[in-house]
């Protein structure tokens, strides 16, 4: 199974391309293929060797790269924008805690049902969508977020259990206590994620993934060409959604417990700037900026007055990323990688080459 | 049963607040229409030019005129910046784009904020006008809540003149029906750019100085006015000044009955109210329906 993320869509692929492209494309292939598995391979390990402390961290960054993922889909596939997406992960933790501390239901079953009801939210989230774009999209996601902060997280006591939050007992996995055992809840969470982001690729690559791009680049067009685009929408947003609660119940399940002020107006707005920073269109990015999310705050813990500084740093950054290199520190490295082939190939790889990095510069 | 008296000081306080959304949805309309860019940021401006106020003013102990000049002065500065350093080098690129530049200010913003001032609401905002009030008929209306009426009708009107009538503001309107006719016209759109986002930003400090002694002041609460702005622009379909005006002033005036059901409302009421009114507007107010449609071409992701 191959887990690449190409800029590429589909449709701007080459066709008529030179035996020397085809053969440029399937070492490519095997190189993400290889690196993906590598990463995969690295990241199991790490669960064998790192202390618990970084460990958790780790799994942390995790999380996030998951709930960045889902906006990944949203934006880098569909072209939708959305600013609440903590929101969403959120609601998912919430609805677990809810859902175990109210009625004493296991994890495995609050979990799946959590993500299904979200998937829900984003559906009637996407409904105002299918008439509007861009713009008051981000209007109407915005004002859900404050919703989301101001009311659902602030006043609902069922979803908020008073304001306290919730705080759960970590559920065991084939009889190991996740409680207990840090490396097993990491792989859980690590197992969870991988299937998850596989699950989603392969939506992508097809039928679904094709809609998607069609809808991107010319929604007219696709309309016309019978793309069911009012279904597509509304899948992507609640595919979107259930990623960002997926995020939401992994989350609870490595802290142990939700609070909502992580999962405010701010959070959404950073995790966009991360999604956008790292590229909109690649898995890669996501799971950097998820390490970035998590592990520069642990940096400044010593220091409470600087906490703002990892948001500082976000804006700043998304202002330069806009600037400088709109595809992205992950368009950037596949650029890298298709110079790497252009020059292992020589001429022939050129209109490829040509095509991808077209594309990548129209990315947001 | 309510009394006509509570009923009427209830809506009093709610155009007093209504105006200064208002305010800040002007220049909203202003910047939008004339470079076609939404400012979310627009808030976070207001917010921290309360905050510079609030240094000079009250930590300082300097003469509130001169912190308010100041802070105004940093507001117009600031606008400058945005659009000078950040929007304009975008200007050919996809309207999201130069969007989402805005939100990464409310980023730098929010968090230079909370780096400087600390993330708490102990904050004592700089009064600029007495809280004392004067008595119309059996009502008390503070003279801070008077100011802010007047303030920003003031400037409501000043505005709409100003567009109608100074060569600028012919300009900026030539400048958002088309900004390539305009140029051809001999019109500098960089300089128009520019003077709308320096009047608009100023408009958004304006907003801050008046709303922080009303509210709390801390990097939040003022940040997330841009909602309410935004709410009144779209019921002004984004380019109306006087409907905008007018759905400021609808929409301080509903927030504020709301609190006729329960007078210990959760701030979150107030947030369902403003959504419901942001959806409404999307759903049946046609030009803004088209509008969404009209630029979907350029500002797609993809």
């Amino acid at each position: 199974m191959s887990i690449t993320v190409r800029t590429q869509t589909p449709a701007a692929s080459p066709r008529n391309s030179s035996h020397g492209t085809k053969v440029a494309q399937l070492t490519r292939g095997a190189l993400d293929n290889g690196v993906a598995l590598a990463v995969l391979v690295v990241a199991f390990l790490a669960s064998t060797m790192l202390q618990p402390y970084p460990l958790l961290i780790l799994t942390l960054a995790l999380v996030y790269a998951v709930a960045l993922f889902s906006i990944v889909v949203l934006t880098g596939y569909v072209g939708q924008v959305s600013l609440c997406q903590a929101s969403f992960m959120g609601l998912g933790g919430f609805l677990i805690g809810a859902l175990m501390g109210h009625y004493g239901w296991s994890y495995w079953v609050a979990a799946p049902v959590a993500v299904a009801v979200v998937f829900l939210a984003g559906v009637l989230v996407g409904l105002p969508a299918l008439r509007l774009r861009g713009l008051t999209l981000a209007i109407v996601t915005l004002s859900l977020a404050l919703l989301a902060d101001n009311f659902l997280f602030a006043n609902v006591t069922w979803l908020n259990n008073n304001s306290q939050g919730w705080t759960i007992q970590r559920p065991s996995f084939l009889g190991i206590s996740l409680e207990s055992d840090g490396a097993w809840l990491y792989r859980v969470i690590l197992i969870v994620a991988v299937v998850a982001v596989i699950a989603v690729l392969r939506l992508r690559r097809g039928r679904t993934g094709k809609s998607w791009y069609a809808m991107r680049d010319a929604e007219i067009a696709a309309a016309t060409s019978g793309v069911p685009v009012v279904a597509m929408k509304l899948l992507a947003f609640g595919i979107a959604a259930s990623l960002a609660a997926l995020a939401g119940a992994l989350y609870i399940l490595a802290e142990g417990s939700v609070t909502a002020d992580r999962f405010n107006f701010v959070a959404s707005i950073q995790l966009l700037a991360i999604a956008v920073i790292a590229g909109t269109r690649s898995l890669p990015g996501a799971v950097l900026g998820g390490i970035f999310y998590i592990v520069f705050p642990q940096i400044l813990l010593n220091f409470p007055a600087l906490v703002p500084l990892t948001s500082l740093i976000l804006g700043a950054g998304l202002i330069l990323q806009m600037i400088t290199a709109p595809q992205g520190i992950g368009g950037l490295l596949e650029a890298a990688e298709t110079r790497l082939f252009r020059r292992l190939a020589g001429g022939s790889a050129a209109h490829e080459s040509v095509n991808e990095e077209g594309d990548g510069h129209a990315t947001i | 049963m309510v009394s006509s008296q509570l009923l009427l000081e209830l809506v009093l306080v709610g155009i007093a607040f209504g105006a200064l959304y208002s305010l800040a949805a002007l220049g909203i309309v202003l910047i939008y229409r004339t470079t076609g860019v939404l400012n979310f940021a627009h808030g976070a401006i207001g917010m921290f030019t309360a905050f510079v106020a609030y240094q000079l003013g009250v930590v300082g102990g300097w003469p509130a005129p001169l912190a308010v000049v100041i802070a105004l002065l940093f507001a117009a500065a600031f606008g400058w910046i945005m659009e000078r350093f950040t929007l304009r080098p975008l200007r050919e690129r996809p309207v999201l784009t130069r969007v989402i530049v805005t939100l990464g200010w409310l980023l730098v913003l929010q968090s230079a904020a909370g780096l400087i001032w600390r993330d708490t609401s102990y904050h004592i905002p700089l009064q600029i006008f007495p809280q004392s009030g004067v008595r119309i008929a059996q009502l008390t209306l503070g003279y801070n809540q008077l100011a802010n009426i007047i303030v920003a009708g003031g400037l409501a009107v000043g505005l709409g003149i100003f567009l109608k009538k100074s060569p600028l503001g012919v300009a900026m309107r030539a400048t958002s029906d088309s900004p390539s006719a305009a140029r051809l016209l001999g019109i500098d759109v960089n300089r128009v750019s520019a003077m709308a986002w320096i009047i608009g930003s100023l408009l958004a400090g304006i907003t801050g100085l008046l709303l922080a002694p009303l509210t709390t002041l801390n990097t939040t609460d003022l940040t997330i006015i841009v909602i309410e702005a935004l709410g009144a622009a779209l019921i002004g379909g984004l380019t109306s000044l006087g409907w905008t005006f007018a759905g400021g002033i609808l929409l301080g005036v509903a927030q504020s009955l709301l609190s006729l059901h329960a007078l210990n409302l959760p701030d979150g009421a107030k947030d369902v109210l403003t959504l419901a009114v942001i959806l409404a507007v999307l759903l049946l107010r046609r030009e803004v329906r088209t509008l969404a449609i009209s630029t979907a071409g350029g500002e797609g992701l993809g």
